[in-house]
This record gives C-alpha cells, sequence and structure tokens, in this order.
C-alpha cells in the first residue's frame, strides 16, 4: 500500500495539496498520516469487511471510491448515486476510499441513503436502512447523522445487528460540550458505538458532543476526503468525518480478529472491554465525557492483536 | 447494559407500535363522532369552541405520528 496515488486535487491549500504520485507519508492527509507510520495495511486493509454508510448515498463513479456491494435509497425520488450532496461521498472517501484517502481501502462498501439530498431524514428510514444493511451483509454500520428523540424501532434494528454481528457506529453530535449531555440519537442507544472528534494537535473538537455514551473519539476537522464533483477532495470538519474514520478502524479491527483466529467480539460489552487494550487514552484518566475510552492507536491495535507466527 | 440507560427490545417496540395504532384508531373514531354532532348542532356555542381546539390538537397529534416528525441530519 506504499504507492500513494492521487487524481487531480481541486482546490486545496498548497500545504495539503495531493500530488499523482504522493511517495512520502509528510504530503497525506494529517488523520491517514500515523495510520500509514504504523504500518497497520502489511497486516489488515479491511479485506473482507462491508462498511454500510447510512447517508445522504455516494458518488461512486469518484476514482476513489469502490463500486457498493449493495446500495437502496429510503429517500423518495431520489437516487443513492449522489450527486448532490457531497457529505456521503466524503463520509464513504474517509471510511474505505482507496489512494490513501479512506482507513480501510480494501473494505467493501454499500451506500443506503436515508438522508435527503438536502442532508435531512426521519427515524423510520433510518431504522430501515439498518434493517437493510444487516439482511443484505454489512458487517459494520456507520452513521454520520443524529437528531430527533429516542425512536423503539431504530434501537430494537440496532439490537438485531448485534445480534448479527455487526457493529453500529455513529457521530456524537456537533452540539460542543459544556458539562451537559449533548449526544444525539442513534449515537445515544446502548448498542451504538459513539464517536466523538479529534483536532490534529490531539485535542477534542470544541464542537464534539460530549457525555458518557462516548466510547471513541478520532479525527474530525478539517478532514480531506473525495468532493461528489468527479475527481475531487474536500475539507470537511464534524463528528460526521471521525465516525467513518471510526467505522474504517473497525474494519481494521475486524479484519485482523479473523485472520489471527481470534472470535469476534460478541456483544457490544465485551468490545467496549476491549477498547482499552487498543485505544490511546486522552483528557482525565479512564472513560470521560468527551473522548470515551480514547483514541485508537494503530501500533496497540498491531501489538494487541496481531501474533507474529501468524505473519511468518 | 451502558451506562444504566433504558434498553428496549423488539418485542417491547411491536408493543408500543400496537398501543401506538389503537389509540389512532380510538381517537379518530372520537373525531369522527363529534364531528358529526357538531354539524348537527348538537352542542353550545362554548362547548363547540373547546371542540375546535381539540380536535385541533388531536389532528395535529395523529399528523406528527403518522408522517415521524423525529428528524434526523447529517453531522
Amino acid at each position: 500500500m506504499s504507492d500513494i496515488v492521487h487524481g487531480p486535487p481541486i482546490g486545496l491549500p498548497p500545504d495539503l495539496v495531493v500530488g499523482k504520485a504522493v511517495e512520502t507519508v509528510d504530503r497525506v492527509p494529517w488523520h491517514m498520516k500515523k495510520l500509514i507510520e504504523s504500518k497497520v495495511w502489511d497486516y489488515a486493509t479491511g479485506k473482507g469487511e462491508v462498511v454500510a454508510v447510512l447517508d445522504t448515498g455516494c458518488e461512486w463513479d469518484h476514482p476513489d471510491i469502490p463500486n457498493p456491494k449493495f446500495n437502496k435509497s429510503f429517500i423518495n425520488g431520489q437516487s443513492p448515486k449522489d450527486p448532490q450532496s457531497g457529505h456521503g461521498t466524503h463520509c464513504t472517501g474517509t471510511a474505505v476510499g482507496r489512494n490513501n484517502i479512506g482507513v480501510a481501502p480494501e473494505a467493501e462498501m454499500a451506500t443506503v441513503k436515508v438522508l435527503s439530498d438536502l442532508g435531512r431524514g426521519n427515524s423510520s428510514g433510518i431504522s430501515a436502512g439498518i434493517r437493510y444493511a444487516v439482511d443484505n451483509g454489512a458487517t459494520i454500520i456507520s452513521m454520520s447523522l443524529g437528531g430527533g428523540g429516542r425512536h423503539p424501532p431504530t434501537e430494537a434494528n440496532i439490537d438485531y445487528a448485534w445480534s448479527k454481528g455487526v457493529f453500529v457506529n455513529a457521530a456524537a453530535g456537533n452540539a460542543g460540550y459544556n458539562g451537559s449531555n449533548t449526544i444525539g440519537h442513534p449515537a445515544k442507544y446502548d448498542k451504538t458505538m459513539c464517536c466523538g472528534a479529534t483536532q490534529e494537535n490531539g485535542r477534542i473538537a470544541n464542537f464534539s458532543s460530549g457525555g458518557r455514551e462516548i466510547d471513541w473519539a478520532g479525527p474530525g476537522q478539517n478532514i480531506l476526503s473525495c468532493s461528489n464533483s468527479g475527481s475531487g477532495y474536500r475539507f470537511m470538519s464534524g463528528t460526521s468525518m471521525s465516525t467513518p474514520w471510526l467505522s474504517g478502524t473497525l474494519a481494521l479491527l475486524r479484519e485482523l480478529m479473523r485472520r489471527s483466529g481470534r472470535p469476534l467480539w460478541k456483544s457490544i460489552e465485551e468490545f467496549r472491554k476491549a477498547l482499552s487494550q487498543i485505544v490511546e487514552d486522552r483528557g482525565p484518566d479512564g472513560h470521560d465525557n468527551r473522548f470515551g475510552y480514547g483514541v485508537p492507536t494503530f501500533e496497540d491495535i498491531i501489538e494487541t492483536i496481531v501474533r507474529p507466527e501468524l505473519w511468518t | 447494559m451502558k451506562y444504566g440507560s433504558k434498553k428496549f427490545s423488539v418485542a417491547a417496540s411491536d408493543a408500543a407500535a400496537t398501543v401506538r395504532d389503537a389509540s389512532l384508531v380510538l381517537i379518530s373514531s372520537m373525531i369522527t363522532g363529534i364531528g358529526l354532532k357538531f354539524t348537527e348542532g348538537g352542542f353550545s356555542s362554548e362547548i363547540q369552541g373547546a371542540l375546535v381546539i381539540v380536535t385541533f390538537a388531536a389532528v395535529k397529534l395523529i399528523w406528527k405520528t403518522v408522517t415521524d416528525t423525529r428528524r434526523a441530519s447529517s453531522l
């Protein structure tokens, strides 16, 4: 995975312009640097995993985005192949984009449109989208969305996902944190992994929502990923951006567990216990309301999961 | 169990949906019955005024439930 090839950049600041054949990790987006330096892709690239991105759709004609394994729209009259809103395309790129844009570049992806081209949706569509993704072979569900109150059918379908071994990862929200819980649904549900967002300096992003449900955090500010305008790239910020980064990380984790012959975590409680071994604790000691258990580090993931004998 | 938050099972959500549907049928029937008596002039003007307000609230409740106003958006 050392060959880093990008299409022509569109409108990027000079220090982050990604050339036709970038060869050093110094010039890849900040949220990918540590991952590439860790050489985790020598061990896992997401192969065999299917990340379903429940969002506004995806422009899968982008050269860095694979064709979807399956796709469906739950928005009347709007196609899952989305040239209108770049949100879903950006998120998909961060999770599974090729050429050093995505965390799990050999994972398959699925597009489930549960938000309109304007980025709006409702709980019924999201609930149906989760069920559809699980029943069609997703192994990870990534939801960079939130809002509204508790919706029991959605929670039931998230429970259903876990009963089938499918991980559900969702954005905490962009409401910031001043001591009161600001996490929205679906991230707030018991069996959802709740994602906060960090900045390049390692601190939590100001906009990142907080509360006891936060499980982990990942890069979410000034994230460079695929644009829906053909072959270009764009920066976006939000817990929407950290969520697919963490979903890609989940794909790597799941592949590593499979390949090392270890049983996958059977419950989210089991997975949360394992988290402390693969994240770097940030903020106050132990679990806290901004970083959760911490930020995953690929060195820890390799050290914890990969057995040297497996690769000899 | 995550931090003591409330859990729902599939059965519980099905039961909730059944109660909701039954409530909607009941409210709809009440509105229809009241509407018939209303048009036949069976209420005093004060009660008619109150019924208009109650009916408006009930219709709004049904509309909100049917159209699922639990909105979500991209983050």
